[in-house]
């Protein structure tokens, strides 16, 4: 069955290229939290990554979606999620148009939320938090900005994110 | 819901979203590619069943090792346990070094019998010559216990 070679680091790197941003939505879509898409897609390349061998090589797409599909149905399920979509909601008419009126104030209320909420994180970790998720900057151009260790970036975004995890959690927003 | 998207379900759900404007954070990509090579190192590693049967095989050597000791090297006499599996010929060496030891101290201690005895007989006479100088003959009276 398994016809592929192991997956290599570039091989993977196109794969998140080509599929990143459709496996984000995935999972953002079927969880509904954006950190919780973020881990779910992580977690999503890194089994493509190990598995890659026991991919049979028919439609990779397909596969990869499976994987962030199920691996976020699976979340739902051990996290007890509320509000999770009935069969007849989750597939039909889920998928919002996005790009409309509506849907950009949206997303403008959003990162200005965003912001809000980094700013009230105690320093250094508004700074961090505003970097990484506002500003979307790398850990690599964090790391060199402000001449730190890379590693110490890493602790630190982790940190943030579990500080804004809790505002959000707090408040009841996904 | 309970099960997961049937093959057409997902393909429909792929669709309409590449119709939408997909987005997805900029440091994602790193981030899992950090993680990935921390993977690929570990695999690369294969170290673990190597150095477990090093360990296991340096544990059995040392124990056999340990085991041979114990045997090997006579334990000290006198506490009645003597090296076992020695030679014939390590036993009898063993057994006249015992022997002279045995006679070194039979005559040592017959050594200082005999001296005792003599500083007994020293001591009986030194005691009399002193008993004597009491007596009243001596001084030229009656013995006092009269």
């Amino acid at each position: 069955m398994a016809t592929m070679t192991r997956c290599s680091e570039s091989r993977l790197a196109e794969l998140i290229d080509t599929y990143g941003k459709l496996v984000f939505s995935i999972c953002y879509k079927i969880t509904g939290d954006y950190f919780t898409a973020e881990d779910i897609t992580q977690e999503t390349f890194l089994s493509v990554f190990q598995k890659y061998e026991t991919f049979d090589g028919n439609n990779e797409k397909s596969w990869i979606c499976r994987i962030a599909t199920n691996k976020s149905i699976d979340f739902l399920r051990s996290a007890g999620r509320k509000g999770v979509p009935t069969e007849d909601e989750f597939f039909e008419g889920v998928v919002e148009k996005r790009g409309s009126p509506e849907d950009l104030c949206l997303e403008e209320e959003i990162k200005r939320d965003l912001e809000r909420r980094c700013e009230s994180l105690k320093p250094p970790y508004d700074e961090i938090a505003r970097d990484y998720y506002l500003l979307e900057k790398s850990v690599s151009e964090m790391a060199a900005e402000r001449k730190m260790n890379s590693k110490s970036i890493q602790t630190q975004v982790y940190r943030a994110r579990n500080m804004l995890r809790k505002l959000y959690g707090k408040e009841g927003l996904a | 819901m309970n099960d997961y998207p049937t093959e057409e379900e997902l393909n429909r759900m792929i669709e309409e979203l590449e119709r939408e404007q997909l987005y997805a954070p900029r440091h994602l990509k790193e981030d899992i590619l950090v993680k990935a090579r921390k993977i690929e190192k570990r695999r690369n590693k294969n170290v673990q069943p190597v150095s477990f049967r090093m360990y296991t095989l340096k544990m059995a050597v040392g124990m056999a090792a340990a085991v041979l000791l114990v045997f090997m090297i006579p334990a000290e006499s006198g506490n009645g346990f003597e090296g076992i599996g020695m030679t014939e010929g390590r036993w009898k060496a063993l057994e006249e070094r015992n022997l002279s030891e045995e006679k070194d101290r039979v005559s040592l201690d017959e050594r200082i019998m005999a001296r005792m005895d003599e500083k007994r007989e020293e001591a009986g006479k030194l005691f009399e010559k002193v008993g004597n100088l009491f007596r009243r003959e001596d001084l030229g009276g009656n013995d006092y216990e009269n």
